[in-house]
């Protein structure tokens, strides 16, 4: 197959499973009104073809999940639909906004997978937890009452909708191990490019480099 | 001002080859390295009680990961690619990379305004030219002037020497060094003192069984029982664990923990910016008179010193002339680039030498190794900066510290290694004798003005009659320095304890003993070299010879002349244990062997010419033949350009 060819299909794979991913979201949006375990199940047996599906997309061709900004309009949207399905929205809208929010934790977790493999922001990932980590655990005893209470839910017992305030707990949960695994991936690359004598700059790269992208 | 020329009637003809004898590049790197690396290491004597690998290893892989990272970094930074334009700079890097031995670096144009500079990793070279310098190169290489095709030979053979000489690597791994470690040591700061706050306010829930049971219960899981981990933490620090229990006065608790470990980061955060600020870029100062060294060696031809130097004011000329098409937010984030770029008027702070001083250190190569006082005040300043770093609070606690072995045993490699040119250019010990007494004499005194200024602290004390106050206050300091902070029942603290330990035991030994060890040291040194370098029938294996006798002198030292005088000035902290008197003895039969080799060597080797085995009398100097056959000899000293 041609290179022009290869590229055509890619783009039109992209395409079909993105469309295939968002009737998905759709059709688990539908059986949410379906009871218990059926639901669950279908849940599960869809969402793990979905995320690989969408790792690879998020990875190979949607270059966007693989910056800064990317992670920071995934999480800031899962913490907006949060606010929204916790304090203002009733009904549809609260589903709706639940759904949201638990699609973009997701994105948010993928775009700073995809980061990291893109680039090597492993010590960033790294500094942010152990930067914020232990101020937010302090914050989060101080509201729970004691250490016990931010995992039992405080002292009045278990929240049954989760709150925007587990959002920075959920994304430094992903980072650490992220960053440490990315470390260690990025060091072997190195190495690797080191030995093989890794042209600095190629031809190609140049261009994208004049481009400004 | 015109630049001024290279001396012609330079005091000797012959000059002396630096680049084949130790770099003081590679010795600012050492000592760099020996500084920030100095606790680590010493964490490796035997009774250490910390597992420094734990910190040792974060800083050698942030450190190599750094640094293998810059390449690409300057790649992205300046927006280097290969460009078409630049094929008769490419074409002349590859042939003198291949006239000196050398793989050539890529060559890569930059749209940022970027000068000349050579760049890489362990493997990977590059070679960065602006775009708007790409011209001016071009015209030089292809000029049909050869002096000015000599000039473009001189700017490639500068650059690739930084390769040749492996300055990118010492100079790419010092930063590296340097910078991972300030960054570590102000996160770590930053994590210990939040994470201390934290355990304090979580200890006395945390440190309660119940918890644990709960903690266990509350994860759903059926069975799980986490009191075996409440266990092993008890079990691993019971004396943490009880002051967690019951924190007590908790603001003295958290004001305990924050002087403990301020302690513990604030000789790092003291000694980094001394580092930073004016021993890397002494190294990168350094570097460039090798460089310009090795660019005459590849160049040669006539008066080549004097073009260097024109090349260089050419080079810097049209470098002003370049327009700055910086744009946008590009500008922003050169700015920390720009801002410690800027030419500074103190000498120490400046990234390059004065063009006058390349030039005279291209006629008097030995220049450029300084005075003897300075590099008595390097080596001083950095062994300072070391001891500063061993007494923070956690070597304290868990690290033997290396003592006085190893300011000794540093000042006398590095000043042996200072001498070394001095012996190649012919000097004998009688001229050497004022150098090697000034260097010892900064030395001592810089080794004891920490001593001084504790003399100087008591006498303060004392004429203001505050000496019980002043005691208090450093007993409540050598208590959360050690970890401490149970209420004060015995004192810690005593001035005669100060007296003695501090002021009047180091004194006598550095004047008593250190001091004339490192002078002895170096004279035994310095006549053992002038002794090789006679070695003439040796051939080229006498650079090897060469680092020999330095060597078994270091074993000596350390072995017996140094743990023999602090028994006898420390009692209290050294005994004489077997393994003492093992290696006592085994390093006396050593240099009693050596001294034997030395005699048969000489004999062998000594005053012979190589060509036709003819006795030459006298000792070395650069330029001498053979009275019998005019063979040269040690031609490999003598620097090949005019």
């Amino acid at each position: 197959m041609k290179t022009n060819d290869l590229a055509l299909f890619r783009q039109w794979l992209t395409v079909v499973l993105w469309g295939f991913f968002l009737v998905g979201q759709v059709l688990l949006f539908a059986l949410e009104r379906l009871s218990g375990r059926l639901f669950a199940y279908l849940v599960w047996l869809w969402l793990v073809p979905i995320v690989l599906i969408w790792l690879v997309l998020l990875i190979r061709h949607v270059r966007f999940w693989g910056q800064w900004r990317g992670l920071v309009l995934a999480w800031g949207i899962c913490t907006l639909a949060l606010v929204i399905a916790t304090r203002r929205a009733e009904g549809w809208l609260r589903e709706g906004a639940m759904l949201v929010a638990f699609y973009t934790l997701l994105a948010g977790w993928f775009a700073a997978f995809a980061l990291i493999l893109r680039r090597d922001v492993s010590i960033v990932y790294l500094v942010l937890f152990f930067l914020l980590g232990p101020l937010y655990f302090r914050a989060q005893m101080v509201m729970a009452g004691s250490v016990l209470g931010i995992f039992t839910g405080g002292p009045t017992g278990g929240e049954a909708v989760p709150s925007p305030l587990d959002v920075p707990m959920l994304l430094l949960a992903c980072l650490l191990p992220l960053g440490l695994l990315g470390f260690g991936f990025h060091f072997l690359r190195l190495l690797w490019r080191e030995g093989r004598r890794w042209p600095l700059a190629s031809p190609q790269r140049s261009a994208v480099a004049e481009e400004g992208v | 001002m015109p630049l001024p020329r290279v001396m012609t009637g330079s005091p000797s003809s012959a000059r002396l080859n630096v680049l084949a004898l130790p770099s003081l590049t590679g010795l600012l790197f050492a000592l760099q390295a020996l500084v920030i690396m100095g606790a680590a290491l010493a964490s490796l004597l035997p009774d250490s009680r910390i597992g420094w690998p734990l910190i040792l290893l974060p800083i050698l892989l942030l450190t190599l990961r750094d640094f293998l990272q810059e390449p690409e970094r300057l790649v992205r930074r300046y927006r280097l690619g290969p460009a078409p334009e630049a094929a008769p700079i490419e074409a002349l890097v590859a042939e003198l990379s291949r006239a000196a031995g050398l793989r050539p670096p890529q060559v890569l144009v930059g749209t940022m305004p970027v000068p000349l500079f050579s760049f890489g990793s362990f493997r990977r070279h590059g070679l960065a030219v602006g775009r708007a310098s790409v011209p001016w190169l071009r015209g030089l290489i292809l000029s049909a002037d050869a002096e000015e095709r000599r000039m473009a030979r001189v700017l490639i053979a500068h650059e690739l020497a930084h390769f040749a000489n492996r300055d990118i690597q010492v100079a790419g791994l010092a930063r590296s060094l340097l910078k991972m470690t300030a960054l570590y040591t102000l996160f770590s700061l930053w994590v210990a003192l939040v994470l201390v706050m934290l355990l304090l306010a979580m200890g006395p829930e945390i440190t309660q069984e119940r918890f644990w049971l709960e903690l266990g219960q509350s994860t759903g899981i059926p069975g799980l029982n986490l009191l075996p981990l409440h266990d092993a933490l008890k079990a691993y620090k019971p004396d943490v664990w009880l002051l967690l229990a019951d924190p007590g006065d908790n603001q003295l608790e958290t004001q305990m923990a924050i002087v403990y470990l301020s302690n513990v980061f604030l000789p790092f955060i003291l000694a980094l910016p001394i580092l930073i600020g004016v021993f890397w870029r002494k190294l990168i100062r350094v570097r460039e008179f090798y460089a310009d060294a090795y660019a005459a060696a590849q160049v040669g031809g006539a008066d080549v010193a004097r073009l260097i130097t024109d090349t260089i004011a050419l080079f810097r000329a049209h470098l002003y002339l370049l327009p700055m098409p910086v744009r946008g937010w590009h500008r922003w984030r050169q700015l920390p680039a720009t801002v410690f770029a800027w030419p500074t008027p103190v000498g120490l702070l400046s990234y390059a030498p004065r063009p006058e001083e390349r030039a005279a250190a291209l006629a008097e190569p030995l220049r450029l190794f300084g005075a003897p006082w300075q590099m008595a005040l390097w080596t001083g300043l950095a062994v300072l900066l070391l001891e500063l770093i061993l007494r923070n609070s956690l070597t304290v606690l868990y690290i033997t510290q290396p003592g006085a072995h190893l300011a000794l045993l540093t000042a006398a490699t590095v000043f042996s290694l200072w001498l070394l040119p001095r012996l190649a250019a012919g000097l004998s010990l009688r001229q050497l004798l004022p150098a090697i007494g000034s260097m010892v004499l900064v030395f001592g005194f810089l080794k004891l003005v920490p001593y001084l200024l504790d003399g100087l602290f008591l006498a303060l004390a004392f004429l203001s009659g505050r000496l019980h106050t002043v005691g208090l206050m450093l007993d409540v300091y050598l208590r959360a320095q050690i970890g401490l902070s149970a209420p004060a029942t015995d004192s810690l603290f005593a001035w005669s304890w100060f007296v003695e330990w501090h002021l009047l035991r180091p004194l006598a030994y550095y004047a008593w003993f250190g001091l004339p060890l490192l002078l002895a040291f170096l004279l035994v040194n310095a006549g053992l070299w002038r002794g090789v370098l006679t070695w003439y029938a040796c051939g080229h294996r006498i650079r090897l010879w060469l680092w020999l006798w330095p060597g078994v002198q270091l074993i000596g030292a350390a072995f017996i002349f140094i743990p023999v005088a602090d028994r006898l000035f420390f009692p209290a902290f050294y005994e004489a244990t077997p393994l003492f008197w093992l290696l006592l003895s085994g390093s006396l039969l050593l240099m009693l062997g050596a001294g034997l080799l030395f005699a048969l060597l000489h004999r062998r080797w000594g005053c012979r010419c190589p060509r036709c085995g003819g006795r030459v009398p006298g000792p070395f100097r650069p330029g001498k033949r053979c009275p019998h056959c005019q063979t040269l000899l040690h031609p490999w000293l003598l620097a090949p350009y005019s």
